[in-house]
């Protein structure tokens, strides 16, 4: 894949993509355990479903 | 009116389809010059299909309870023979040949597909131009369902679908003041719905009424094949389980993030709405929500990344013809480095686990929807006090948490500003327990009168 940006767009890009990474940040400096894998949500959601509802309370 | 309403009075005799979808074309006449919430009118194939609902009807078949009444699609929808946009110059020809699951669905009940509404381009937004806002024509209706949210707030439409990826049904619920579901992911399938991001994308209705959002959602939930992240899980009878009693449920209220930064008409009308809850028999219980500063960020890059994966072909080779807003947003994803893209599933699965344990001790939790009233059209930032921010961050502060976890939320209407803007409550529960925040919902709506009140445009 290519992307082309000319030297406007560059500086229009830049700027924004730093202001997102800033925002990102938290990412970069987490300390998650090492046995925790990226794709157990969607597992983990389809489990709850199983979970009793609140119902007639 | 109810949609239940009118399919009685449908087989009453005292109205009939063709002239409820006469009334809604000439709604549509009368006032989608100035909102240009629909792209797309099918006036010609639902006056057919409506008389063909009639003489099916009268000759005794009945689809149920949605036979001969129209429904709006969000313009992200795939519907057979009618042109689906995604509200972009890239798709403005583009004609499906089959109907999204969804859509099937609803017309299998007997629905007839009235038009196509307005989207931010590939629901990459909260603004939705060049939608306006019924209540104040000069403000946004929000996004991406803009249109949908538009045309039930101006009488356009009545019922309608939309999507939610950080907020994109209950963004505009709120803005309009209308009811806004974003079910269980994998509660609804997303077959034939143009994805903005696979993991965080939600299908649901957007509706005048709650009962008609447990209505709608009974017909468009449930396991397809099309859609392997669809459940099999049974689908209840939310109509039926509205009766349920509410007193007794434990209202979660967090008290951090939720009402920082947040508007004060907004945060006084929705902690006047749990004191209504409150006296609805429910127990108020407050409790901080986990991990706000890594949530944001794990949505924003999960978002981001996925975007710009799908639509990696058209930012090659047509990036001219995305708008400026939606390109940028591309450009970006395209650039975040993939570890990131690793490291917001792992905070999502951590976060999932922290959430669900929250529901220990909590059976709903509520929130505003968005800190802020709708914004003027020309507004890209808002100030809340000294806190100043994007129109779009502000608008997906509240709900990205929940299409990071799956989770169901709803947005009803709670009050207005002191300059008539609707202002809209988030309601969240446990995953696939829809019904619980329909019940609470429902409730709440039955003891308040903020649905009652229309736009003076309308």
């Amino acid at each position: 894949m290519t992307v082309r940006f000319d030297e406007n767009r560059l500086d229009l890009v830049t700027a924004a993509l730093n202001q997102a990474l800033e925002m990102l940040q938290p990412l970069a400096k987490l300390l998650l355990p090492k046995e925790l894998e990226p794709t157990t949500y969607l597992a983990r959601i389809k489990d709850a479903g199983r979970v009793a509802r609140s119902e007639n309370i | 009116m109810t949609l239940r309403e009118i399919a009685k009075k449908i087989r009453s005799g005292e109205t009939s389809p063709s002239e409820i979808v006469r009334l809604l074309l000439e709604q549509i006449r009368r006032t989608d010059d100035k909102l240009q919430a629909y792209i797309t009118v099918c006036e010609e194939s639902s006056l057919k299909l409506a008389e063909a609902a009639e003489l099916q009807l009268k000759a005794g078949h009945d689809l149920g309870v949605l036979h001969g009444i129209p429904v709006s699609i969000k313009d992200l929808y795939e519907t057979e023979g009618i042109r689906t946009t995604c509200g972009s110059r890239l798709m403005q020809d583009y004609v499906p040949k089959k109907d999204s699951t969804v859509v099937a669905r609803l017309k299998s009940k007997g629905a007839i597909v009235l038009g196509k509404l307005n989207t931010h381009e590939f629901a990459l937004g909260a603004m939705s131009p060049p939608t306006k806002n019924p209540w104040d024509l000069g403000r946004i209706p929000g996004g991406s369902s803009g249109g949908s949210a538009a045309a039930l707030a101006m009488g356009s439409a009545i019922a309608t679908t939309g999507s939610d990826t950080g907020g994109s049904i209950r963004i505009p619920a709120s803005f309009c003041g209308v009811v806004g579901l974003k079910p269980t992911y994998g509660r609804v399938s997303r077959a034939g719905i143009f994805p903005e991001s696979w993991s965080l994308d939600h299908a649901g209705p957007l509706t005048k009424r709650l009962e008609d959002a447990a209505l709608l959602l009974r017909i468009m939930a449930g396991r397809d094949e099309l859609d392997p992240t669809s459940s099999d899980l049974p689908v209840p009878d939310y109509v039926q389980e509205l009766e349920t009693n509410i007193a007794g449920l434990r209202v979660g209220v967090p008290t951090n993030h939720f009402f920082e930064h947040c508007d004060c008409e907004i945060a006084k009308a929705v902690n006047a709405a749990v004191e209504v809850l409150e006296g609805l028999g429910c127990t108020k219980v407050e409790f901080e929500f986990p991990s706000i500063s890594e949530i944001m960020a794990a949505y924003t890059t999960i978002d981001l990344c996925e975007a710009s994966a799908y639509h990696e072909r058209e930012i090659e080779q047509r990036a001219a013809d995305f708008q400026p807003d939606v390109r940028l947003l591309l450009e970006q994803g395209l650039l975040i480095p993939a570890s990131y893209y690793i490291q917001a599933q792992r905070v999502r699965a951590m976060l999932f686990a922290k959430v669900m344990s929250l529901f220990d001790h909590l059976d709903v939790i509520v929130t505003p929807s968005v800190p802020i009233v709708s914004p003027q059209v020309s507004q890209t930032i808002v100030r809340i006090d000294d806190y100043e921010e994007s129109v779009d961050s502000a608008a997906v502060r509240y709900l990205a948490p929940f299409n990071l976890t799956g989770l169901p939320a709803l947005s009803i209407p709670c009050g207005f500003s002191s300059k008539g803007l609707p202002i809209g409550m988030q309601i969240a529960g446990r995953a696939y327990d829809e019904s619980t925040i329909l019940r609470l919902g429902h409730e709440y709506e039955n003891a308040t009168e903020w649905h009652m009140r229309l736009p003076e445009t309308s």
